[in-house]
Order: structure tokens, then C-alpha cells, then sequence
């Protein structure tokens, strides 16, 4: 037989559900009128004539790398040509027309770092270099090169023989680099890779990474290239697969 | 009349619940009431979404120099020779 439940339980039951459905009332329909969110009411007529949107936009540094790798293989400097005295490669024209016979096994690169300004700051840009930095350790052999040189991505729209700028997101058709006082990117034509393995920093757009931002964000201006040459000689060491790791920096007033 | 009260309702509606079933639907408004609260902290409730996007700003430049191959010849040396000691043979053959 079932056990009926006593008088003073029911008391307590009903108790608990009068607390507890007049707490669940209470915040529902406190949300409800406050214009909570839970969908109950949506178009409702106000009697109010005026209103506030408010919208917060953060602040954001962002600089993203769109070819992160530029891998020439592997490959020696073809000596049984006797005009060939080195192999002469970068990654705006690929292995040097009237050289090609010297390039053995080497990938034809012809894309170098696309960098892109993705946040919504001005920025200056730095980069530093981790690893095999300089010709000596890169490539060695009698006078070798390893160097780069930074160009707008602009200009692979306007000069067929300037880099290639294909990573873009939006192909830029402005010089980047030239908001405000910027006057364009540093180290515009080939340099040399300056220091050993120890961090460097050198300033990309702006002549100081602190207080220059000249690298707009906006889709038009916002992308640059970091073009690599590398000059083999035809006495370079063989050996193990060098690598020279390059980090880039941005810095906003935001 | 049959089948009614003294104020007319029906005995089936006039009958006592139970106070099993009783604290039964006491269970379940109070069950009604929790889930109903629940929806309420559940919308107050933050969600917060990890920012783990990193941007990529490491490059890295690679080259191996191998060296040339090598072009040679290798020459095989199928000339196998047998010392034989001619006396030794003449012999055994005129033995035999």
C-alpha cells in the first residue's frame, strides 16, 4: 500500500514552490520590460522619441605575414659552364635571366614576404633575424650575397618587374608605408643582411619603430614586400641547409 | 439528483486528491520555477571567447648548397687469372 505523504510535507512543498515561482516571476518579468534579451517581446512600440547606440571600436595592432617561407632548395653552381662563376637569385625575378644555366637544383622563387597591416592602427614596422643572418653564415664562399630590400605592394601593380604581390588580400594600389609624415619604406633597394646570429632590430617604415607610424591599415595602402637575393659563388660550402628566420615587428600609438 | 453535490458539481470533481499526487505537482512547479531561474542565469552568463588568433610574423629563408656531382668512370676488372704450374699439369696429363 502507498504511503500517503503527510500534511506538514505538502505545507513545506507548497511553501517552496510559492518562493521560488514568485522569485522566477519576479526576475522574468523585471527582464522582460528592461528590454532583456530574451526575445519574448521584439518590435514592441515605445513611447520614447530619442534613443542611444553606443559602439566601442578596440584598438588593434595586427601585422600578419602572408608568405612565410621562401625555400630556394637545394642546388650547386653548374661549373661545367665556364662563364658561371655564381648563381644569382631573388624572389622578385626568380633565378637571374642569363644565369639560369648557373642555378642547378635551385627552386625558381619569385614571390618574397608579403606583410600586411591587419589590424586598424598606424604602425611602424621592425624586423629582426634569428639564425643564418649574414652571407658568411648563410652561404659563404668568395664574396657571397645575401641580402633584401622592401618595395610596395603597389608597385607589382603598376611595374611588371617588381615583386610579386599576388598574397595580397586587397591588391593594394597606393604606396603603403606613406601615411602622415612617412615618405616610404626603408632599405628600398638591395641591402645586405648586417648582423650575426645576435637580435637586431632594424626599422622597416619609420625611422624609429616608437614613434613613426606610417604603415596605414587602410586596404588600398596596407600590404609591403620583403624581397631576398642570394648570390651563390661557385666556391660556397656544401653542407647542411642554412636558415635564416626573420621576425617582423608593428608598433601603434593605440 | 444523482450523481451531483449539495452545490451541484460533479463527484468525480468533488472527490479529495490525494496527497501523493499532491506533492507531485508541487514537484514539478517547483521544477517549473528552477528551470525557469535557470534560463535566467544562463543568459546572464558571459561567454567568453578565447582570442587565440595569432597573427604570423615569422619568415624564414632556407638554402643548401650541394655540392656538384661527380662525373668518372669505374672500371671493372673481370680479369680473373689462374697461376698454373705448367710442369705440374704436363705431368698429370702424361700420367693419365
Amino acid at each position: 500500500m502507498i504511503k500517503k505523504v503527510p500534511n506538514n510535507i505538502i505545507v513545506g512543498l507548497l511553501i517552496i514552490a510559492f518562493v521560488v515561482t514568485l522569485f522566477s516571476t519576479l526576475i522574468n518579468v523585471n527582464q522582460i520590460f528592461s528590454g532583456g534579451n530574451f526575445g519574448l517581446i521584439t518590435g514592441a512600440a515605445t513611447n520614447t522619441t530619442t534613443g542611444t547606440s553606443t559602439l566601442t571600436v578596440q584598438s588593434n595592432t595586427e601585422l600578419s605575414l602572408q608568405i612565410t617561407t621562401i625555400n630556394f632548395g637545394s642546388g650547386y653552381v653548374n661549373g661545367t659552364n665556364a662563364s658561371c662563376t655564381e648563381c644569382v637569385m631573388d624572389t622578385a625575378e626568380g633565378i637571374n635571366s642569363g644565369n639560369v644555366s648557373c642555378c642547378a637544383g635551385f627552386n625558381n622563387i619569385t614571390a618574397g614576404f608579403l606583410i600586411e597591416n591587419t589590424g586598424n592602427e598606424n604602425i611602424s614596422v621592425n624586423f629582426t633575424c634569428d639564425g643564418d643572418c649574414n652571407a658568411t653564415e648563410f652561404i659563404n664562399g668568395t664574396s657571397p650575397l645575401f641580402q633584401f630590400r622592401m618595395t610596395n605592394s603597389s608597385d607589382g601593380a603598376t611595374d611588371g618587374s617588381a615583386p610579386n604581390n599576388t598574397a595580397d588580400t586587397n591588391t593594394d594600389t597606393s604606396a603603403s608605408c606613406s601615411s602622415g609624415a612617412g615618405v616610404g619604406w626603408n632599405y628600398s633597394s638591395w641591402s645586405d643582411m648586417p648582423y650575426s646570429d645576435a637580435a637586431f632590430g632594424l626599422d622597416l617604415c619609420g625611422s624609429n619603430d616608437t614613434t613613426e607610424y606610417y604603415f596605414a591599415p587602410n586596404a588600398a595602402e596596407d600590404a609591403a614586400i620583403m624581397d631576398i637575393k642570394v648570390s651563390i659563388p661557385e666556391d660556397a660550402v656544401t653542407g647542411s641547409q642554412k636558415t635564416a628566420t626573420i621576425t617582423f615587428g608593428a608598433t601603434s600609438s593605440g | 439528483m444523482k450523481g451531483k453535490t449539495k452545490r451541484g458539481s460533479s463527484r468525480v470533481l468533488d472527490r479529495e486528491i490525494s496527497n501523493n499526487w499532491l506533492s507531485v505537482f508541487l514537484l514539478i512547479i517547483i521544477l517549473i520555477g528552477l528551470a525557469s531561474l535557470g534560463f535566467y542565469f544562463l543568459d546572464q552568463t558571459e561567454i567568453t571567447i578565447p582570442q587565440n588568433y595569432e597573427p604570423i610574423n615569422k619568415g624564414a629563408v632556407t638554402l643548401k648548397i650541394n655540392p656538384p656531382p661527380t662525373v668518372g668512370m669505374a672500371v671493372e676488372n673481370n680479369l680473373n687469372v689462374k697461376n698454373v704450374d705448367l710442369e705440374e699439369e704436363y705431368i698429370n696429363e702424361g700420367e693419365s
